[in-house]
């Protein structure tokens, strides 16, 4: 195990992002304070205690709402929102001021600068000047995350904007300055105080990626890809020491990792990482322990932990004119005098060597200190008696037990009391539950993710469509987490058509439930989800996740789609529709789209793309008007049906509302779904069949097997990868493809007039053969003249 | 805690398990390992560098299931090779290169250990195989034998001379334990047991299918984790850790603690990833160096051999300083629980009075087992939970959990979903008929006045071992077959072991008077009847009669009703099951036909192949003499007896598999019938069965096992 220190300092209830703060004072040698809000809407000023190193509470407030964001300038300058009110706080926890804004949304952002006053919400950026609203900037879609801070003009305050339609866009007041296009979403934005100009974004995907912004111009300086496997980044923060020209930046996960990086000669190094378990909402650095020189990183998780985590660290003076300073991981020699970097600039060949000598005798220096401090701790380990420990261990559990038979007994008589007096007006307060349900397009898949404050007993879903429920599985990431027992049942019958439930147990102590959810184009629906924590008293509670109807879709941007004028495939619709119904009616059927829109331009565009065969949807719309056009017509023909039901149960006629068939994209879809369809079989017949075989050959020739044909070889080179995808690919790839086929099938007869093909029956019967994996090849000659 | 030594790579795939440690020449420790396809290979650490460092040893051309490895003979000062193939046992002694016994078993051999049982001079070799367990002497001699209820999956001794218990898994999923040949305990678990591994004295760490991992102590669980990876290999490496090794399939490594299962190491590095993905084979631990420096060895499936150390910075000290932080922090969180619960239940009590009068509810539901019969007819029925909603609570969610009765654990019910009526009825199906505790957990939506609320109802719920059994009032007819007995206990004893562990609902459906109380059944598994007389004697004992046909039954009930009472003098009187006995001697008399015609086929196959020889011989002379007729005619002949000798062995291994099937039903018979018996004269009779077994004589056999 890495030697690194992880202290639990406070614990309070469920936090959200940005709900804590670290108010640094100015000059290296002073501790920091650290205001932080949870979700009941009690916010906490701490700070350390010098004497016996601990963090006391200073002060605690109730403001009864949930806390939106805390920012603070120094120590007696915190500003707290609270839905649409700012309130700003001393030190000590008095209120200094209070101010409505009037938003009716919740505030995301504050930024405070003299007289001026920055509030932002989902949508909105607004002003104020001596507490009166000057200008607003509206967004048209979703602000996932919003800063602020000096571009090359130091005087005025810039608005940077990490929005969900994958862009970064930099404001100054109400303009637009800049706006840079990336290829995934961000969730974080942070600056550099190193570089002005230069910030840094994660994403939903886990990337980190360094920008730096000059002359009205962007340029990429790195990009961290590796971390994919880690989840969205939820927080980020940014450190900076001139003096020893040490950058830090540290990464909070929604996986639960926090990794530091240093940023090296312009280019980031992993120096920590460290797995909490549960969601982390927060990460910062803040200067705890006195006897750290380097900042230390504290982080909070959903369930309202507040960790602080550190790794071993050392300043050794050399001479007055040098030092040397080292956590683990990192290793700077720097001057004091400015000598040094001046012929660092040249290069000197002779200069470099004395850096590298000095470096050695430095290190050598460290290694020293190192180990006589490990030898002084060895000394007074031994000094301990080993018998005494024992001793102190042995009363510790006993404690523990009777504690535990306490508790218990408390619990029981609480139980008994409650029964009878339903006094649960708060059940809602009992504990706090964070779901999240995202678009995984790697996977295929989306991703359910469960936090609460209170370890979770079990979740119970159900719900009446087909999807796969599966516990998520990352093949390299080891969290030495227990995995709780995910039991499925599928029934369908009659007079339910289909039902699908799920018992999820999750392993002790789990604050986390992570799930994977597979959907079906085309098959939509709700997904109730009961989750029972161990609560006293017992309760649940009940919530959904909507799978949307074309949920395999992602929303990106026109030249992410190459091939849009084979869109042919028309759907038009002109009638009497207002910008905000299509707009929720859009966002009802395809993911990754903001539910209101704000502006009032004459036409807006999106477009989709579907993460499992190469196809689209472009939709175009105006008032009174929308045009779907698509190469896949199935697509189309799933948001015919919903809107002529939604049309139905609203009495709307419409002057145009007909489904345009392109034949000629008929056979290009089908040969993408069979193409699909056979390499699904294949990967399942390899990994069945041959793949047992071909290991036995190679046993019998003691391993040289290079007399193999090219294909088997590749075969056996792919074996880890056919064995990845084999269980997704016999549950689920194989259930879309002929899902898919089926319906195209069943639409290109439609728009041909025939509403129930007689030759339906054959085509199921055909495709449960290629299904059953009886070694019936998949035979395109048999699958097109279903569609001639 | 561990750090890697080195790495040797030999590029040879090491089958899963095989692999097992020893001093083959007296001194010092080598590994053997088996590759993919039989071979057998040793490598010692010790001769590093020379060309012995790596030798294979033998190739037993077959699949070898299990290896072992003791010092077997007094004599000899060094360990000696046990090699377990599907139907071979050999006694190999690696220095010498030879063979010491060899002998074919005509079961598969699915595990094999070595240890000293039952207070034996010399350790025996024991053999698991289709529902039994046979030991051996250094010599080949069969020295011990007892039965357990399925393919025997793996075999651990204590190390102990003293009193070493034996522990068995097998296939239907149970973990028995043995002490000399008597059976003390039996613990059913929820999958396939993959390994097992022995810690300190009565304590073992076992590994199921499911990734689940756990410690029994004193045959209690202490603690269980489930893990998502597939599990490869357990050791405990008692110098190193006091821990219990775990490798997995993806390369992972970890140690745990054996007393609460907390990990302790893990071989993951800065990114939380392992720094292999190789599969691990196996471990082996020792003192390789000699010096007293154990070391832990990892073998991966792709043939690479790694050593872990001890870190040397590591010390126990450290690590109880860790537990005691921990442990204070834990004593803070359970402080602070109890400060808010204590909170939480003055404000609640001094405002229940206020707040409750109209809302007051004893429960939102009542909970009921029942028996049913599902097929009238055969009388075959089963267990069913019925849940009745009072009228202000909706029922959203039924969830049954319990350790060990279900498959999985546990299962769901969403009444509205599927469009049930209150009462609900859930039927519960038991994959393991052993009393147990069920809980149940309601999600309901409380309805008042005010508003909805949402509780979970909890109740636990006791199933009586027994639970199969439906009391009736009374049966058609008294079975023929019985178990009589008599016990020095109290008649009240009695009562309650009836009225404890069968579920009776009503004291009507016993026949009970001051001196005597019967019991009428029905086994709902199948249909069959079974009555449990009691009636005391003048002698102040108690005589039992068990009526039923079913052998298993009876000494099911027999059993459970001595363990339960501990009754200090029992003597059975009469064993009288006339349908087994008939069963038996008709197995029996299988067996012989199965054996004759053995004979009979391998000497066909034998006469067949002589031909095919000679007509290979004409067929290629002829080819010599370019006679093409001949050629032709010979081959033709060689195609038919081919597909004849197909024939034949299909018709060989269908006789085979009908033997096999046969010789285990007569061990469950055996099985079944011991367990009429208790004591000493239960094992005595297992050893008598097997004598008569082995001479041939049914009469004996049938005599021995039905008076």
């Amino acid at each position: 195990m890495s030697n690194y220190k992880i202290e639990d300092i406070f614990r309070i209830s469920s936090t959200r992002s940005n709900a804590l703060r670290v108010c640094n004072k100015k000059g290296g040698k002073h501790l920091s304070e650290i205001v932080v809000g949870d979700n009941t809407g009690s916010i906490y000023f701490l700070r350390p205690n010098r004497k016996n190193n601990t963090i006391e509470l200073t002060c605690s407030r109730n403001i009864s709402q949930p806390v939106g964001t805390i920012q603070s300038y120094n120590r007696d300058a915190i500003y707290i929102s609270t839905g649409s009110y700012i309130e700003e706080y001393n030190h000590k926890g008095k209120k200094v001021l209070s101010f409505d804004t009037n938003i009716i949304d919740n505030i995301q952002a504050i930024c405070v600068c003299d007289e001026l006053i920055i509030a932002a919400t989902q949508y909105i950026v607004s002003y104020y000047n001596h507490n009166i609203e000057k200008e607003q900037y509206i967004s048209n879609d979703v602000m996932k995350f919003v800063t602020f801070g000096n571009l090359s003009d130091t005087e005025k305050i810039y608005t940077f904007v990490a929005c969900q339609d994958k862009s970064i866009k930099i404001l100054l007041k109400s303009t637009l300055i800049y706006e840079i296009e990336i290829n995934s979403i961000p969730n974080v934005l942070c600056l550099s105080t190193r570089n002005i100009g230069q910030l840094f974004y994660g994403t939903t995907k886990g990337e980190i990626v360094s920008l730096k912004y000059e002359n009205n111009d962007i340029k990429e300086n790195w990009r961290i890809t590796e971390n994919d496997t880690l989840d969205s980044i939820v927080s980020m923060n940014y450190y900076y020491h001139a003096k020893l020209d040490l950058e830090l930046i540290v990464i909070g996960f929604e996986s639960g990792f926090v990794r530091l990086y240093h940023i090296d000669d312009g280019l980031p190094k992993l120096i920590l990482s460290e797995y909490l378990q549960e969601s982390i909402t927060n990460v910062a650095f803040a200067f705890i322990k006195p006897e750290l020189k380097l900042p230390q990183i504290i982080a909070s998780t959903f369930s309202g932990r507040i960790v602080l985590i550190w790794r071993n660290q050392e300043i050794v003076d050399i001479n007055s004119s040098q030092f040397y300073i080292a956590m683990e991981g990192i290793d700077n020699t720097k001057e004091n005098g400015s000598d040094f970097e001046d012929n660092n600039n040249d290069a000197n060949e002779e200069n470099t060597d004395k850096i590298i000598e000095s470096r050695i005798l430095n290190q050598q220096k460290l290694n020293n200190i190192v180990k006589a401090k490990t030898e002084k701790l060895k000394k007074y380990n031994s000094e301990v008696n080993f018998n005494d420990l024992k001793k102190q261990y042995n009363i510790l559990i006993n404690d523990i037990n009777t504690l535990q038979k306490k508790v218990d007994n408390e619990k029981e008589k609480l139980n008994s009391i409650l029964p009878q007096s339903l006094h649960l007006d708060d059940q809602f307060d009992l504990f706090h539950i964070k779901q999240r349900f995202e678009l995984d397009s790697s996977e295929k898949c989306y991703a359910l993710i469960i936090d609460t404050d209170i370890p979770i007993q079990s979740i119970f879903f159900k719900c009446n469509f087909p999807i796969v429920i599966k516990k998520e599985n990352h093949s390299d990431i080891i969290d030495n987490d227990e995995i709780g027992s995910l039991k499925i049942n599928i029934s369908s019958n009659e007079r339910e058509k289909y039902s699908y439930s799920g018992t999820y147990i999750c392993p002790p102590n789990s604050l986390k439930a992570r799930l994977q959810i597979y959907p079906i184009e085309g098959k939509y629906g709700t997904i109730n989800i009961y989750v029972v924590p161990n609560t006293t008293p017992p309760t649940y509670q009940l919530t959904s996740v909507i799978v949307k109807p074309l949920s395999l879709h992602e929303r990106v941007r026109e030249n992410e789609i190459g091939n849009i004028n084979d869109f042919t495939n028309r759907f038009p619709i002109k009638g009497d529709l207002s910008l905000s119904e299509i707009q929720k009616f859009i966002s009802n059927c395809f993911p990754q789209v903001p539910e209101k829109i704000h502006e009032d331009s004459s036409e807006y565009v999106y477009y989709f793309k579907s993460i499992v065969i190469d196809s689209g949807v472009c939709c175009k719309y105006r008032v009174g008007e929308i045009e779907f056009s698509s190469n896949n017509i199935t697509s189309l023909s799933v948001i015919y049906e919903i809107l002529s039901k939604k049309t139905l149960s609203l009495n709307k006629s419409f002057e145009t509302f007909s489904l345009e068939m392109d034949d000629k994209l008929v056979k290009p879809l089908l040969l993408q779904l069979y193409n699909g369809l056979e390499n699904a079989i294949n990967i399942i017949e390899q990994h069945d069949l041959l793949i047992p075989v071909l290991n036995e050959l190679s046993l019998q020739e003691n391993g040289n097997i290079s007399f193999f044909d090219a294909d088997l070889l590749n075969i056996m080179d792919n074996h880890k990868e056919i064995e990845d995808n084999y269980e997704n690919m016999k549950d689920i790839q194989i259930k879309r493809f002929i899902e898919g086929i089926t319906s195209l099938y069943v639409v290109q007869k439609k728009c041909h007039g025939i509403s129930n093909p007689s030759t339906l029956n054959k085509l199921i019967e055909l495709l449960e053969e290629f299904k059953s994996f009886n070694g019936t090849k998949i035979d395109w000659n048999q699958l097109w003249p279903f569609f001639e | 805690m561990l750090s890697k030594v080195f790495t040797e790579d030999f590029e040879i795939k090491i089958k899963k398990n095989l692999c097992c440690v020893g001093k083959f020449d007296g001194v010092n420790l080598s590994i053997v390992f088996v590759s993919l396809g039989g071979k057998i290979y040793k490598y010692s650490p010790y001769l590093r560098g020379s060309e012995d460092e790596f030798i294979e040893l033998i190739d037993m051309e077959q699949e070898v299931t299990s290896i072992a490895c003791n010092q077997l003979d007094p004599d000899i000062n060094k360990d000696l090779l046990i090699i377990g193939t599907k139907n071979k046992l050999l006694l190999y002694d690696v220095e010498n290169n030879s063979d010491l016994f060899y002998q074919e078993i005509s079961d598969e051999i699915t595990a094999v250990s070595s240890g000293y049982v039952s207070n034996s001079e010399t350790p025996y070799i024991l053999v698991g195989e289709n529902c039994l367990v046979q030991g051996f002497d250094y010599h080949g001699d069969e020295v011990y034998w007892i039965t357990t209820g399925d393919v025997v999956s793996n075999i651990v001794i204590e190390k102990n001379k003293k009193e070493p218990i034996l522990y068995v898994s097998s296939e239907d999923s149970y973990i028995r334990c043995f002490k000399n040949d008597q059976m003390i305990c039996e613990i059913p678990e929820q999958g396939l047991i993959t390994h097992l591994c022995s810690l300190h004295h009565n304590t073992i760490g076992y590994s199921l299918e499911n990734g689940e991992i756990g410690v029994y102590s004193n045959f209690k669980k202490i603690w269980s984790v489930r893990t998502k990876y597939t599990i490869n290999s357990l050791i405990y490496p008692k110098k190193i850790a006091n821990g219990l090794c775990i490798g997995y399939n993806n390369g992972l490594i970890e140690i745990r603690d054996i007393e609460d299962g907390k990990l302790l190491y893990s071989n993951t590095g800065i990114t939380n990833t392992t720094t292999s993905h190789n599969p691990i084979a196996g471990f082996v631990y020792g003192d390789f160096s000699n010096n007293g420096e154990y070391s832990l060895i990892e073998l991966s499936m792709d043939g690479k051999v790694t050593i872990y150390k001890k870190t040397i910075n590591y010390d126990y000290n450290t690590d109880y300083q860790n537990k005691i932080y921990e442990c204070t922090k834990r004593k803070q969180d359970l402080l602070l629980e109890y400060k808010t619960l204590k909170e939480r239940s003055l404000t609640i009590s001094s405002n229940a009075f206020v707040l409750s009068k109209d809302m007051i509810l004893d429960s939102f539901a009542t909970i009921e087992i029942i028996q049913e019969f599902v097929d009238n007819k055969n009388l075959i029925g089963q267990i069913v939970l019925l849940i009745t909603p009072k009228e202000n609570a909706i029922i959203e969610v039924v969830n049954v959990t319990s350790d060990v009765l279900f498959e999985d654990n546990t299962f769901t019910i969403f009444p509205k979903v599927t469009k049930m009526t209150p009462p609900y009825r859930i039927p519960l199906n038991f994959v393991h008929e052993i009393g147990g505790e069920i809980l149940i957990r309601l999600l309901c939506q409380i309805q008042t006045k005010e508003t909805n609320t949402n509780r979970v109802f909890l109740k636990k719920q006791i199933i009586p071992e027994f639970i199969m059994f439906k009391a009736v009032k009374n049966l058609e007819k008294e079975g023929k077959s019985n178990l009589k007995f008599t016990v020095n206990s109290k008649m009240t004893d009695i009562v309650w072991w009836i009225k404890t562990y069968f579920l009776i609902k009503d004291n009507d459906d016993l026949m009970e008077s001051f001196n005597s109380i019967r019991g009428n059944f029905i086994y709902l598994l199948d249909g069959s009847e079974m009555s449990i007389n009691a009636i005391l004697t003048d002698n102040s004992n108690i005589s039992i009669t068990i009526f039923t046909e079913n052998l298993e039954i009876a000494g099911r009930c027999f059993q459970h009703l001595i363990s339960v009472l501990e009754p200090s003098d029992i003597s059975v009187v009469l064993r009288n099951f006339p349908s087994e006995k008939q069963k038996l001697i008709e197995i029996l008399s299988n067996i012989e036909e199965y054996n004759v015609n053995r004979m009979k086929l391998t000497s066909e196959i034998a006469s067949l192949s002589d031909q095919l020889v000679k007509f290979f011989i004409l067929a290629e002379d002829s080819k010599e003499i370019n006679d093409i007729q001949n050629l032709r005619k010979g081959y033709h002949a060689i195609n038919n007896l081919n597909s004849d000798i197909f024939l034949e062995y299909s018709k060989r291994t269908s006789n085979h598999e009908q033997l096999v099937n046969s010789l285990k039903e007569v061990n469950k018979i055996i099985h079944k019938a011991a367990n009429l018996r208790f004591g000493k004269e239960k094992s005595t009779i297992i050893a008598e069965a097997r004598e008569a077994i082995k001479n041939n004589t049914i009469l004996t056999l049938t005599g021995l096992l039905f008076d």
